[in-house]
């Protein structure tokens, strides 16, 4: 399987930690589970004006990714994923390698919906 | 980071002297000011001194070579901003206008029109102590957004502070979208009147999409007791958290003008924005606690090798 | 004559000015190209309004016609198409409308459909012609409105328009349509500073323009210092008084409540004319 991460590294390691944006992150790793081995792919998406998430997500699907892990997703990168039948795990872990084990352990959630959607209502509390 | 935005959907209602409360009355370290078209917070005492400016640049903009074009105008002909003005036998592009979609690029027969990047304002980095990010928009250009996430960016990059404050832009459009990105809670500024509070639905109506907790507070409350009463009331409805309100004081402008803040007002203005503040920042706190407690953001810590 | 009512900082008193000088000029024509914030609608209260959708073309792909070539995902530089699946997926969000997607299309797979981004009202309030733009909560930019909006003027004597803050591009849009520029200027330090964001951009667009000091505190003020330093014209000078703004706040028009302030919009208007006919 080829999972993606986004990244803010331009040579591969398993220290390299998990970048906190999708869609503005400098570079995505994708590692082959079964080899282990991993690459690095440019985010051309990372200085766009307009739709960062749409075209990120692009690249990564036009990489033949299987799973994607990040720690937040935007609602387009979300909804093309989703079209796309591509998992997106919810990195749970600093380091690639962490999320690595933990996603082959089948511990990491899975990503639902990209935010909830309304203001958080308050329930039973002064105003 | 976890961030708080100073918004209020109508402008002039007080955004950027409350935000400077707020940052004094919490000991910030860490603020920006998101307002990008008409930035204030730095007119205000205690901003650090300037020490990096970044350029920033939008979309890139079309632009043709005289020498190469054949005056066939097809690109003026195809564009939909109307950005290709004709003066006499030779067409130019109205930066102002052109929205950088290329297609007066790819019309052109003659090659003569290229897309170059257009410098559309800058980012500027005041530190000492305390780091604070401002940034001016050149007047007329579009794309403030993206400027906005550039500002917000360069704050979380250049400093490891646990919690910011941004001061926001006026409206509900492309700025206010980009500032409330990501923000722990937001803070709406509103004013008792017909039209503030018209303003303060729009807000609340944008702010829905992005799961962010708000609160309200009431600036100028003695200006129109009854239309306070109607913000109030509609906070109670929405479930929105209603922190306060501060009164309208004339010495305000007087303190600002002479660079200061509103805390130095004395008497029951000054009172009544510590009252306030001190309410908006603990309920800021418990948001963010009650976020960390329900997802795992940080996760466990890293392994040893 | 079409007078452009702006101002660099939100919040200082644009719609009080527009709303009030209209009522003080005969059958002027109201227009509210605020459409982020559109409060103009507040102070008249005229019924029968008629209303539209302001609509922006968004592409729509045939999957039939698709040969899947991918060259409308690679040409939007808004990013809003891409390719999944085997098919082109729009996002109406990110779309500017430039209709480049259906130019390189080479199969005529791509046409437009519209979607709504806003609304126009129209009414009358006594002699007076009223346009209330307004934005939908959550779309991008106001500029389609905002245009659409200034091609429903059409020809009239006089049209007021209430612009929409700060000195971006839905404000240049604006200014583009006018004769002269009334800039509501409130005189404090931020007043000033944001006047001058408005001011350089008054001068690039090359539009005369002159100065209403609102909610002056004192005979003093950084504001009207900078315009005796720049001898800027101040056409009008509204005292920070909280009776006015009381009126104001209750959606009511100042020029019918004050006998003060209704003198002071007719200086304003005399004054007006004298500097548009230079």
């Amino acid at each position: 399987m080829r999972i993606a991460m986004p990244v803010e590294f331009t040579s591969p390691s398993p220290a390299n930690e998990v970048a906190e944006n999708f869609a503005r992150a400098q570079t995505f790793v994708i590692c082959e589970t079964e080899s282990e081995k991993c690459e690095i792919v440019k985010n051309s998406a990372q200085n766009t004006t307009s739709g960062a998430g749409v075209k990120a997500a692009q690249i990564i699907i036009d990489q033949d990714a299987d799973a994607v892990i990040a720690r937040r997703i935007g609602e387009n990168a979300f909804d093309i994923f989703k079209e796309a039948h591509l998992p997106v795990y919810k990195a749970e872990y600093v380091t690639v390698e962490e999320n690595l084990a933990a996603f082959s352990r089948e511990t990491l959630p899975l990503y639902v919906s990209p935010s909830p959607k309304g203001y958080r209502k308050r329930r039973g509390r002064p105003v | 980071m976890k961030t708080l935005a100073v918004l209020s959907g109508k402008g002039g209602t007080g955004k950027t002297t409350v935000a400077n409360a707020l940052i004094r009355l919490a000991g910030a370290k860490a603020y920006a000011d998101c307002d990008v078209e008409t930035p204030n917070l730095h007119l205000l005492s205690g901003a650090p001194p300037l020490r990096e400016v970044f350029d920033y640049h939008g979309m890139d903009k079309a632009f043709i070579d005289d020498s190469l074009c054949t005056r066939c105008g097809l690109c003026e002909k195809h564009c939909r901003f109307h950005a290709v003005k004709r003066e006499k036998r030779v067409y130019l592009i109205d930066s102002a206008a052109c929205e950088g979609c290329g297609v007066c690029e790819y019309v052109c027969p003659a090659d003569a029109i290229t897309m170059r990047p257009s410098k559309d304002g800058e980012v500027c980095l005041h530190q000492n102590k305390d780091t604070f990010v401002t940034a001016r928009l050149r007047p007329g250009a579009a794309t403030s957004g993206l400027l906005v996430t550039d500002v917000k960016e360069r704050l979380e990059t250049r400093t490891k502070e646990p919690m910011a404050i941004l001061d926001g832009p006026a409206g509900i459009g492309c700025p206010v979208i980009a500032t409330l990105a990501r923000v722990a809670m937001a803070l709406l500024v509103a004013e008792p009147s017909v039209s503030g509070i018209g303003d303060l639905k729009r807000m609340a109506a944008t702010a829905q999409g992005f799961g962010i907790p708000l609160a309200i507070i009431v600036n100028k409350h003695d200006m129109n007791a009854s239309r306070t009463r109607e913000i109030r009331r509609y906070a109670n409805e929405e479930g929105l958290f209603f922190a306060g309100m501060i009164p309208y004081d004339k010495r305000v402008v007087e303190a600002l003008d002479k660079g200061g803040s509103i805390l130095d007002v004395p008497g029951k203005t000054s009172r009544a924005v510590r009252k306030v503040g001190g309410t908006v920042l603990r309920e800021f706190d418990k948001e963010t606690k009650m976020d960390e407690s329900t997802t795992k953001k940080h996760g466990p810590q890293r392994k040893e090798g | 004559m079409n007078i452009a009512v702006l101002s660099g900082k939100g919040g200082a008193g644009k719609t009080f000015v527009a709303v009030n000088l209209t009522m003080v000029v005969p059958h002027a024509l109201y227009v509210d190209a605020d459409v982020e914030e559109p409060d103009g609608r507040f102070f008249f209260p005229a019924d029968n309004l008629e209303a539209k959708d302001v609509t922006v073309g968004v592409p729509v792909v045939d999957p039939h016609l698709c040969t899947g070539c991918r060259k409308c995902v690679d040409f939007c530089r808004f990013h809003a198409l891409s390719f999944i699946n085997g098919a082109v997926r729009t996002f109406p969000k990110l779309c500017h409308a430039c209709g480049g997607c259906m130019l390189v299309c080479p199969e005529g797979a791509i046409t437009e459909c519209r979607k709504p981004v806003g609304r126009i009202r129209a009414g009358r309030y006594f002699d007076h012609r009223l346009l209330f733009g307004e934005l939908i909560p959550g779309e991008q930019t106001g500029v389609p409105v905002i245009e659409e909006l200034l091609a429903d003027i059409g020809e009239v004597e006089h049209a007021i328009i209430d612009c929409p803050p700060g000195a971006g591009c839905p404000v240049t849009a604006c200014v583009q349509a006018t004769d002269y520029c009334l800039v509501v200027m409130e005189p404090t330090r931020f007043g000033v500073h944001d006047f001058i964001a408005t001011e350089r951009l008054l001068k690039t667009l090359g539009k005369p323009y002159g100065v209403i000091l609102n909610k002056s505190t004192s005979a003093s003020t950084p504001g009207g210092q900078y315009c005796i330093d720049n001898a800027l014209p101040v056409l009008a000078r509204i005292p920070y008084d909280p009776a006015i703004a009381s009126i104001h706040s209750e959606g009511k028009l100042v020029v019918e409540e004050n006998e003060a302030q209704g003198h002071n919009f007719i200086d304003l208007r005399e004054r007006l004319q004298k500097e548009v006919g230079r």
